[in-house]
């Protein structure tokens, strides 16, 4: 039984896996970073300009079933296009935002498995069958724990790395216990076959076990997303993870979770909304409150936009929400949750790397983000750079003149009140004020004159610092004496399972942004900062094609 | 565009541009960024009292229409959030915004001349002309969302105000200040997509004319922005980040916020709360009112235990507020009109006295009353001014003050019954108490032997200018209240017609 | 019929002038300041006297200042002769006042801001005489109570300067929460505030009888405010910390007389209203005793005057109580000029031996003649000598009293008329105590009597003892407190102070006005016969009790013999501490109790909910150490209770 391939509509998977092998090729034919970046990048762009054309084309079906023409495994339409113009665009801004890290990263590797990753999201994007999707977001995935530990020399990298991989193979196989059971309880794995299956009722003796498939299939996706109570792997493989990495994880690959959950919630499981929606709901409030309230009491930048985008999952989901209440079920309602899903997802990348990005220039080099207070009058010493760290966390909180961010809440709030459920709305707004808190925290530092000598503490005596036990300071981030003193300097501490892992010192930090920031990092930067105020005075922009790509 | 379409444009962009340019100059023009920055203030504030020639004559009871501006303009701008910069003035906001661009003219003209410890001055007229634009967008928006916005276009720009040019505490002040004012304005925002969800549109024109919300809703509605509104006026017992932001604002950040800011509250609930949820309002009123005069009495009686001069100005204003709020709960055009006339005049005093309250501060280095005193023997100008400001603040018939005061407890008695007549009997007291306070400030501070030093005691020049305006307003807006309230009084009596 | 009543709005409208003028001065500009203050006070008073002399019949005018909802507020006036009387009264002692603070006040650094204050105060008062409308009445009430208040404070070498000033305003303002209910409800109750309005709303009953009793109590209040009557009367004895001419101001012509003369003015609100009049009678009495016998132990002479200031005062607001109202605005009118002399002649006293307390004076007919007759013509009017003007109006009242049935007249009387025996008593020893017996040593060093005593020089000797700036004026003053009496012997100048007829009043503006209550008969003023004998009688059992108690010690204070009862009269029956222990104490208290409660309730509740979310942060932030086995758990644990509720709860969908 032959299948006839629409070789078109599979063009941005193509070019995609393409970029991924030319990158590798690259690197080992020449050997030259400039080169091999430039080629991946080419790659993202061209992927990217793919999935736009075919996108504007007719919808484009490949992998169907011979029985049932209409249940395809790959579908090129506008929803998909949309998603995967999104992970290569994204894909091509990290990459940007990466130029000064690679300085000491390995290159080659960096690239391919960056645009290996891309290859999973773009395949996701078109994926429309449980095994598909699981399996492009595997491969979404899977290059991320390389990429995580990929800072060599570095006990919170493997850290993270490892963290990373422990629980999102444990998530994986949630997710395909559920998809089995799913399929043992329906017999399809196509969405829409999935969809007339659950309309016409599962039989009464596979009630329970198909609910409890949905349920872990859908806990399975919530990982990726970085939802509670899947989310703890989030920040520790944040901060592990050079900054661009973390830009990406906080990114693309949420923006995978999302996709997944969106596909399988609205064209696999919508008939079963009532079972899944107050599963959305739980998560999405779990999810944005734990989140504000633990990223409250961070130090490290990272780890506090880390578990800032734990909350910003929880907004995300927040409008799908809408389905636990009966009136959030109807077709009306339906679309303006997704469609505010989609566009608080689009609004947030981009406001998300731009963040992201801004740390990375403001650290430069392969730096960690490091610790808050160090940041204290950053935006003095680098106005445009600190400008654009401001608008981005402005827009992370949703107030003015963080225009996209705000236009995200309200669209989610909107959407919500559509459907008719004040409470989560409620719920969602109180979120957005403690989210302010600390977002406040680090914008006002920013501008905050460097710390004169304090009297108070000079006072009391401070015994001088002993070598071992580092005190807490306020510069040095890196674990100059091994885990104990990583533990004593830090809130959370990474202890290492392995001790022999303690690296040597790095070297100091410089100021942040101190070093000139290279091109590609401020192009990126600007390019996303950019588009954050564009979407920001013009979010029908975004809105209209969140409309145009609800599945 | 019509001249009036671009005058409303103006009265936004000037601000904002001039915003924009100051922040863009080179770094080493520093007194001429802030001129610039002063120019575009005076241009804003050009433009927007040029918005009075043009206005329509016609007497507006005669279209039937509860809300007709004197002009508009109407763009699409988000579509999915039913949002539409929908810009326009009539006699109800007119006062307000003139007061706004004039405030923050005054704060810009000052700082050229006076900067606050804390920052580059250029940042801070930067940073007062987009305060400017946010409280002037939300006086001027007649679409509920785009109102939500410039409510918020405010708050960061004020809490940078605080936090970098403020007092010692200024940080937790300028935390509470945001964080307080973003729990109601994000009420605000669900109450918003409430009515928007229910009615279809946002446009407050069409709200206001139709009966497009249901009781429930209207209720709902009403419950979430009156908690909005109470935070930003502020009303007891939501008050409490005003006293700590106003106290630890430097000057011109204490004068906005007094003068201006809190009227947003005020206003919302007059246009939004009154015309677009008239059920709720009529609902809540009894509450509302019994707040209005707890704020009266309490605020008083804080004043009258306080000992830091910023801080008792400061608590002043709860009390102050209280009239107005008691003017709106009443409902009817009397209460409504005191409102509208109460927010000019406080705007007006409290300018003047917090302007008062930061030279003194910056002359004698402390704001404890315990340590000033005697400033009529070493300062006599100021003395005198703080004298006249304090007179007005207490609502001395004849000064601007007055007007808002009585007619609030006016309209508590048309209303009749048993409830209102003592709200009116304990706002009248409160009253008393306002004298009070004010006298026992005065008494601490002008009166007495000199007990310091003060670094300059002479008035300099751009303090006569900055102060001399709202000096003069004061007794103006107190002998001729119709300055105010003659525009208003057509667009007060067809708003007030929509209550049940 | 000749109408000036725009001319009339510019009557309050010249001193205002002078005063915004003045303000704008530089503080040390004296000539100018002094100029336009004088020039203020004469050009009101040339206008009432053209109005006056021009008056044909009561008119008005009305400029509609502002509406709110359907009650508007005018610039409103209304002229009839009682108010031009008043504002006569007030033209001539603002000007004396004017023209005696030039020499007063001659090395005062900040004499134009007090001048400018004087002006305003006089607008103030002018503005309440001539008002028709109630808001406009209230406005120029107020004004004079800040004018008050400023003047008050204006001395910079008394520390009790500021305090007196605050409790004068703060006093008052309790008054005027009443002052301020009486007009709103009566604005409300007749659906306008011009008093045209209000009265034909109360004439023809449109005005219910509780709301019309209450707004007359209310009004009440601020009059006893205003007027200083008990309970509210405290405030007048301290107000002395002012300068002596803002006391002539205040106690003659001014504040004081507002109270009555709005009596005077809204009568009908009062007649109308059930028991108020009897209110009105019960204070009168109690204060007319009160003032007199605190006057009788008071030692600074300008507590003399001020105690008597507020038992006259009792005598007018008696009189109104009774109904008679032209007797109470005759005395007002002779207590104005004899007032403002006694004043004004103490300040001349002060200003020669530099103290306030009798007990530094003594012997000073020689020193001040002009000032010693002058005075002595205002003391014997004040306790009512046949035939100066103090005689005349306060016999009529008593007259009244006596020919009115109810126990309200007969406690009037029998309150009046011990009144007269204190009053003679206390006038004499002042008298006394003052310009007789032997010098005593001032208690100030470098006054003009001591620079005498001490050089010997008589070229240093002041020709009259006082600059003529501050002499003329008292001169001027004993004309009308000696002559004005007489005027009730003119015909015409009865009707002058009939209470106005709301009917007339308000049928020009009120179309269809009805029904009025009854109007007093046609008072008398004037009446010869038997009955003088008995207040006659009564002054010369005063001046006989205080002369021979003076005599046994000329040196020595007759009041010492009170005996006990001295230190209770000289504190005013501790009145003060009264409303200290019972007012001022529980007030502040409570406002520290409120701060207290508002910064550890209800802050307390935000800053602990800020505190609270940070705790819980910090818990859970706890929670997430130690990230890879506790994250595996979650996910599992998070599946497993994910799926363990579907499962349960399943059978629900």
């Amino acid at each position: 039984m032959i299948q006839t391939i629409d070789h078109v509509a599979l063009l941005p998977a193509y070019l995609a896996a393409a970029t991924a092998v030319l990158a590798l090729v690259t690197d080992l034919a020449l050997a030259r970073r400039q080169v091999t970046v430039a080629v991946t990048a080419t790659g993202a762009a061209a992927t990217a300009v793919a999935a736009w054309v075919v996108g504007t084309g007719p919808v484009r079906e490949t992998f169907c079933l011979p029985a049932a023409p209409d249940a395809c495994s790959y579908v090129a339409d506008q929803t998909s296009a949309l998603m995967a113009v999104l992970f290569a665009l994204l894909t091509l801004g990290v990459l940007g935002l990466s130029t000064g890290a690679l300085r000491s990263l390995p290159t080659g590797e960096y690239c391919f498995l960056l645009a290996a990753s891309m290859t999973g999201g773009v395949a996701l994007a078109y994926s429309r069958d449980l095994i598909t999707l699981i399996v492009a977001l595997e491969t979404l995935t899977l290059p991320l724990y390389a990429l995580v530990g990929l800072k060599r020399r570095s006990l919170a990298s493997a850290q993270g790395a490892v963290t990373l991989f422990v629980v999102s193979v444990v998530a994986t196989s949630v997710t395909l216990l559920g998809a089995a059971l799913l399929y043992a309880s329906t017999g399809v794995v196509h969405l829409n076959q999935l969809a007339a299956a659950l309309t016409g009722g599962v039989p009464a003796e596979l009630q329970t076990l198909a609910t409890v498939s949905v349920v872990l299939i859908l806990a399975g996706l919530a990982f990726k997303v970085a939802a509670v109570p899947f989310h703890a792997w989030a920040p520790a493989a944040y901060d592990g993870a050079p900054v661009p990495v973390a830009a990406y994880l906080s990114t693309a690959s949420k923006l995978g979770g999302v996709v997944a959950v969106l596909y399988v919630v609205v064209l696999g499981l919508r008939p079963w909304l009532d079972v899944i929606g107050w599963v959305l709901a739980a998560l999405a409030i779990a999810t944005m409150t734990v989140g504000n309230l633990v990223a409250l009491r961070q130090r490290r930048v990272v780890r506090l936009l880390a578990w800032s985008s734990v909350a910003q999952a929880g907004y995300i989901l927040a409008p799908l929400g809408v389905f636990a209440v009966a009136s959030g079920r109807t077709d009306e309602a339906l679309t303006l949750a997704v469609t505010a899903t989609i566009a608080y997802a689009i609004f947030y990348v981009v406001i998300e790397l731009a963040a992201f990005g801004s740390v990375a220039a403001m650290r430069g080099g392969d730096a960690d983000g490091g610790e808050i207070e160090a940041y204290r009058g950053a935006a003095r010493r680098a106005p445009l750079v600190g400008a654009a760290f401001t608008l981005a966390l402005i827009g992370l909180a949703g107030l003015p003149p963080g225009l996209a961010g705000m236009f995200a809440k309200v669209a989610v709030i909107r959407a919500l009140l559509g459907g008719g459920a004040g409470w989560l709305a409620l719920i969602v707004a109180i979120n957005a004020v403690i989210g302010l808190v600390y977002y406040l925290r680090v914008a006002a530092l920013l501008y905050s004159t460097p710390p004169e000598p304090e009297p108070a503490p000079a006072a009391v005596p401070v015994p001088a610092p002993a070598p071992a036990p580092a005190p807490e300071s306020t510069r040095v981030t890196a674990p100059v004496g091994g885990p104990a003193a990583a533990a004593a300097a830090e809130q959370e501490p990474r202890p290492g399972p392995a001790a022999g892992l303690a690296v040597p010192a790095e070297e100091p930090e410089g100021p942040p942004g101190s070093s000139a920031v290279p091109w590609a990092v401020a192009a990126a930067l600007a390019g996303a900062t950019l588009v954050a105020i564009v979407i920001g005075f013009a979010p029908q922009l975004v809105l209209d094609l969140a409309t145009l790509a609800v599945p | 565009m019509s001249a009036g379409q671009m005058l409303l444009v103006a009265t936004l962009a000037v601000p904002a541009l001039g915003a924009a340019v100051v922040a863009l100059l080179p770094r080493r023009i520093e007194q001429g960024a802030r001129v610039t920055g002063t120019v575009a203030a005076a241009l804003a504030f050009l433009a927007s009292a040029l918005l009075y020639l043009g206005r329509d004559w016609s007497p507006m009871i005669a279209l039937g229409t509860p809300v007709q501006p004197w002009y508009q303009l109407q763009l699409d701008w988000v579509p999915w959030l039913n949002l539409q910069f929908h810009l326009g003035v009539d006699g109800i906001s007119y006062p307000l915004v003139v007061l706004t661009t004039l405030l923050t003219f005054l704060c810009c003209l000052f700082t050229i001349y006076r900067v606050p410890e804390g920052g580059r001055g250029r940042s801070l007229v930067a940073l007062l002309l987009v305060t400017e634009v946010g409280i002037v967008g939300t006086f001027l928006a007649f679409d509920l969302v785009l109102f939500f916005i410039f409510f918020e276009v405010v708050l960061l720009p004020m809490f940078a105000i605080i936090a970098f040019w403020g007092g010692e505490r200024r940080r937790h002040a300028a935390r509470k200040f945001a964080f307080y004012t973003l729990f109601g304005s994000v009420l605000l925002l669900v109450g918003v997509f409430v009515v928007v969800g229910s009615a279809g549109t946002a446009d407050i024109v069409a709200l206001t004319a139709g009966e497009a919300l249901t009781r429930p809703i209207q209720l709902t509605a009403f419950t979430l922005f009156a908690v909005a509104f109470a935070v930003k006026s502020p009303l007891w017992p939501l008050h409490t980040w005003l006293p700590d932001a106003h106290t630890e604002a430097p000057t011109v950040g204490s004068v906005i916020l007094a003068g201006v800011l809190l009227k947003m509250g005020t206003y919302g609930l007059i246009r939004i709360g009154v015309g677009v949820t008239p059920e709720g309002i009529a609902w809540a009123a009894p509450v509302l009112g019994v707040l209005a005069v707890a704020a009266i009495i309490i605020g008083a009686l804080v004043c009258l235990a306080q000992t830091e001069l910023k801080r008792l100005i400061a608590y002043s204003s709860v009390g102050h507020m209280g009239f107005v709020l008691l003017g709106i709960a009443t409902l009817s055009v009397a209460g409504l009109q005191a409102a509208l006339i109460g927010n000019i005049a406080h705007g007006i005093i409290t300018g003047l006295l917090f302007f008062l309250a930061g030279a003194i501060k910056d002359r004698a280095h402390t704001g404890e009353l315990a340590r000033l005193g005697g400033l009529r023997e070493n300062a006599p100008v100021l003395a005198g001014l703080l004298g006249f400001g304090a007179i007005a603040s207490l609502g001395l018939p004849g000064l601007a003050g007055f007007w808002g005061e009585i007619f609030a407890v006016v309209a508590a008695f048309q209303r009749g019954d048993t409830l209102w007549v003592v709200l009116g009997v304990a706002a009248a007291v409160g009253a008393a108490l306002t004298a009070a306070y004010f006298l026992r400030l005065l008494r601490r501070v002008t009166h007495g032997p000199a007990a310091l030093q003060l670094t300059a005691p002479g008035l300099t020049r751009p303090e006569l200018v900055a102060w001399s305006p709202l000096v003069l307003l004061a007794l103006a807006l107190g002998l001729l209240p119709a300055l105010v309230l003659g525009m208003a009084y057509d667009p007060v009596t067809a708003l007030a017609g929509v209550v049940p | 019929m000749t109408t000036h009543a725009p001319l009339a709005m510019l009557l309050p409208a010249i001193p205002f002038a002078a005063a915004l003028v003045t303000l704008l001065l530089p503080q040390r500009s004296r000539a100018v300041a002094a100029t336009l203050g004088i020039a203020g006070a004469a050009g009101a008073l040339a206008l009432t006297l053209v109005l006056l002399l021009t008056f044909d019949q009561p008119y008005g005018g009305y400029v509609e200042l502002v509406r709110f909802g359907e009650l508007a507020v005018s610039f409103g006036v209304r002229v009839d002769t009682a108010a031009l009387l008043v504002a006569v009264a007030t033209g001539v002692v603002a000007l004396a006042v004017q023209v005696y603070s030039v020499s007063y006040l001659h090395d005062d650094q900040r004499y134009a801001p007090y001048a400018a204050q004087v002006s305003l105060f006089t607008a103030a008062m002018l503005l309440v005489l001539v008002a028709g409308d109630l808001i406009v009445l209230l406005v120029g009430w107020e004004v004079m109570g800040i004018c008050s208040y400023l003047l008050i404070a204006h001395d910079r070498r008394l520390p009790a300067a500021p305090g007196a000033a605050v409790k004068a305003f703060l006093v008052t303002r309790v008054g005027d929460v009443g002052f301020w209910l009486g007009i709103i409800l009566l604005g409300v109750g007749a659906g306008s505030f011009r008093i045209a309005d209000v009265l034909a709303a109360v004439t023809a009953g449109e005005i219910s009888g509780t709301v019309l009793t209450v707004a007359a109590l209310g009004l009440l209040a601020g009059v006893a405010g205003k007027s200083a009557q008990f309970p509210l009367h405290t405030w007048l004895p301290d107000a002395m910390a002012g300068p002596t001419p803002i006391s002539a101001l205040i106690h003659a012509a001014t504040m004081v007389a507002a109270g009555i003369y709005v009596v005077f003015r809204l009568y009908p609100v009062f007649s109308g209203a059930t028991g108020v009049l009897a209110v009105l009678g019960v204070m009168a009495a109690v204060t007319m005793l009160l003032g007199a016998l605190a006057a009788t132990a008071a030692e600074d002479i300008k507590r003399v005057l001020a105690w008597s200031t507020v038992s006259q005062l009792a005598y007018m607001a008696g009189a109104l109580a009774i109904g008679a109202t032209a007797a109470a605005l005759f005395h007002l009118l002779t207590h104005a000029a004899f007032k403002a002399l006694l004043f004004l002649g103490a300040g001349i006293v002060i200003h020669a031996v530099g103290t306030n307390l009798m007990s530094g004076m003594g012997g000073l007919r020689r020193a001040l003649p002009a000032t010693f007759w002058s005075m002595t013509i205002g003391l014997a009017a004040l306790v009512g000598l046949p035939p100066l003007a103090g005689f005349w109006s306060k016999d009529a009242i008593l007259y009244a009293a006596s020919g009115t049935a109810g126990w309200v007249a007969a406690l009037v009387f029998a309150a009046g008329l011990a009144t007269v025996v204190v009053t003679a008593w206390y006038a004499t020893r002042l008298w006394l105590r003052t310009f007789f017996g032997a010098p005593r040593p001032s208690s100030q060093e470098g006054s003009p009597l001591q620079a005498m005593a001490v050089s010997g020089d008589p070229s240093s000797k002041p020709v009259h003892g006082a600059p003529p700036l501050m002499l003329w004026p008292v001169v001027a003053l004993a004309v009308p407190s000696a002559l004005l009496g007489f005027a009730a012997f003119a015909e015409a100048f009865v009707p002058w102070l009939q209470t106005p007829d709301p009917v007339e009043w308000a049928g020009e503006y009120v179309a269809g006005a009805q029904a009025p209550v009854p109007v007093l008969a046609e008072q008398e003023l004037l009446h010869i016969g038997v009955f003088m004998v008995v207040p006659v009688a009564a002054v010369a059992l005063g001046i006989v009790l205080a002369w021979a108690m003076w005599r046994r010690d000329t040196a020595a204070d007759p009041a010492r013999l009170l005996g006990p009862v001295r230190p209770v009269f000289a504190h005013a029956f501790y009145l003060d501490q009264v409303q200290h222990a019972v007012v001022v104490r529980p007030v502040t208290a409570f406002a520290r109790a409120v701060r207290r409660t508002d910064e550890v309730v209800v802050d307390g509740a935000v800053e602990g909910t800020g505190r609270g979310t940070l705790g819980i942060g910090a818990l859970l932030a706890r929670a997430h150490r130690g990230a890879v086995p506790r994250a595996v758990a979650a996910v599992l644990g998070g599946a497993l209770l994910f799926g363990i509720v579907a499962v349960t709860l399943g059978g629900a969908w």
